[in-house]
């Protein structure tokens, strides 16, 4: 087989956590298909204006039933049950929303580090971003503080938390790096790029098979299909028959 | 149950996925109701707006309807050029309101599932009382589409039943009594209070899916493309998509 995936996303996005929460528990078995996973930042809020879209929060009943049913289930089902807005209010993005600067250090860190750390840097910036208790990350001493409480080994492991992945001249060098012209201008020309492949939401996914067709994806629910158009095998959602009664044993 | 409008693409494809699972639905003890309901209206009341008047959006649908009925299996379908006067539904939505409170359920359901196939592929809008004549008179007596047995579904296949093909559904009488009953406020009605009470359960789209649980509790789903949610609310045995390891080469 063989492919390629671009994944656009923003860290104030909750489809966009759900999208590379999947992407990145897929990364290896992606491999093993021949197929990379590439992460880029973009503002979603100048993606959203700039293609015209608007924010899908001001459908009222539609907003219900995103925070009330809709979210939830996708929470559990992506793994990340107690995710949620800062201050548990989706009105609050529009708040702590502005996400250039963490953005930017992404951009930096992604020059710096292998892409194991840079993905990892992304899980942990979510993390940070949509889990209690929700760090406000959109200024520099609060990022800095977050990237220096990064732990070597995201998975849990207890004897890992005391290692962290970046000492304080890491997060130096990558602020710096984060702040300077150049960082502004990548992050710019990844909205862009993103645009200019009609996005206008995130995650934003853009799929080359094998035979070098690219196709756009949008969500977090649509990996099936980007399975289907890769080529890959999948077993696609299947209700099954009711379960055998159980058989009574003597 | 399933709020639905013929002219609501998502709608036609859940309709597809409900009769692929039929079987297995039913052999899971689920009870599935399909209702007539009127996606403008329900977009009105509710203040949303198509996605479609996004342009960046309009592009990118036209990928996620082929992959859809790609999915499905759905073959021949084209979106109607002027969706906003195609889609003014109120004519055909009665009629099914009426066909499902005066005929048995298959019957229902396979008009329902005519009218779909009229307005997706013969592009046949029957909002004019001589289009609607044509398509009620027309509809084969057990039309079905060859994906509505999709291999997707494991459940068995019924073989289509061996009827001269042209047989249909309504009898002239029948058509002229459906005609009939369609402007009656008692339609009217019942139509417009299937409406108010999806915008009460906070619908705000099509398809819109009100499900009610074992134990009588009931929650609001939306679209064609999260049936995982509604099985799991249903508590009835799924298998979530997965991606596969590559084959081992043959030798």
């Amino acid at each position: 087989m063989g492919g390629h995936i671009d994944c656009y996303t923003d860290l104030n996005s909750i489809y966009g956590y759900f999208g590379f929460v999947h992407l990145l528990e897929h990364v290896e078995a992606l491999r093993s298909h021949r197929v990379g996973v590439d992460f880029h930042p973009v503002y979603l809020p100048d993606l959203q204006q700039r293609s015209g879209n608007r924010v899908i929060w001001t459908v009222k009943a539609r907003q219900d039933w995103l925070e009330n049913y809709e979210l939830p289930r996708s929470r559990r089902d992506f793994g990340v049950a107690e995710a949620s807005p800062p201050g548990g209010d989706l009105n609050n993005l529009f708040k702590v929303g502005q996400t250039q600067l963490p953005l930017r250090a992404l951009l930096a860190i992604k020059k710096m580090y292998s892409a194991d750390v840079y993905n990892a840097a992304w899980h942990w910036l979510y993390r940070c971003f949509w889990s209690p208790p929700q760090q406000s990350i959109k200024d520099e001493a609060p990022l800095r503080q977050a990237l220096m409480a990064m732990p070597r080994d995201l998975s849990g492991d207890a004897k890992n938390k005391e290692s962290p992945q970046f000492s304080t001249d890491d997060v130096d060098k990558i602020m710096t790096l984060a702040k300077g012209k150049h960082s502004k201008d990548e992050l710019r020309e990844n909205t862009d790029e993103a645009l200019r492949q009609g996005g206008f939401g995130a995650p934003w996914i853009m799929v080359r098979n094998s035979s070098g067709v690219t196709e756009p994806f949008f969500g977090s629910d649509r990996f099936a299909q980007i399975y289907e158009f890769l080529g890959l095998p999948y077993s696609p959602l299947k209700l099954l028959p009711p379960p055998e009664p159980a058989k009574s044993n003597l | 149950m399933d709020g639905m409008d013929a002219a609501s693409y998502y709608s036609y494809i859940a309709f597809i996925q409900l009769q692929q699972n039929n079987q297995l639905l039913k052999q899971n003890g689920i009870e599935v109701e399909v209702y007539p309901y009127l996606l403008g209206a329900i977009n009105v009341g509710s203040n949303n707006r198509p996605p479609w008047l996004v342009p960046a959006k309009a592009i990118y649908s036209k990928y996620d309807t082929k992959r859809a009925a790609d999915n499905v299996g759905l073959k021949d379908y084209a979106i109607p050029a002027e969706l906003m006067e195609a889609g003014k539904t109120v004519a055909p939505m009665r009629t099914l309101t009426y066909i499902r409170s005066a005929f048995p359920a298959e019957v229902y359901t396979t008009a329902f599932a005519y009218f779909f196939h009229a307005f997706w592929t013969l592009h046949k809008y029957p909002n004019s009382l001589a289009l609607l004549t044509e398509v009620l008179s027309e509809i084969p007596v057990h039309f079905q589409l060859e994906c509505f047995n999709s291999a997707s579904a494991s459940s068995p296949i019924t073989p289509p039943p061996t009827s001269s093909s042209s047989e249909k559904l309504f009898t002239p009488e029948q058509v002229a009594q459906i005609l009939n009953a369609v402007s009656t406020e008692e339609v009217k009605t019942a139509l417009k209070a299937r409406v108010d009470e999806a915008l009460a359960r906070g619908a705000f789209g099509a398809p819109w899916i009100w499900a009610t649980d074992a134990q009588g509790r009931s929650e609001p789903f939306f679209g064609s493309d999260h049936l995982n949610f509604v099985y799991e609310f249903l508590g009835v045995p799924y298998q979530k998509m997965q991606l596969l390891p590559p084959q081992k080469p043959r030798l």
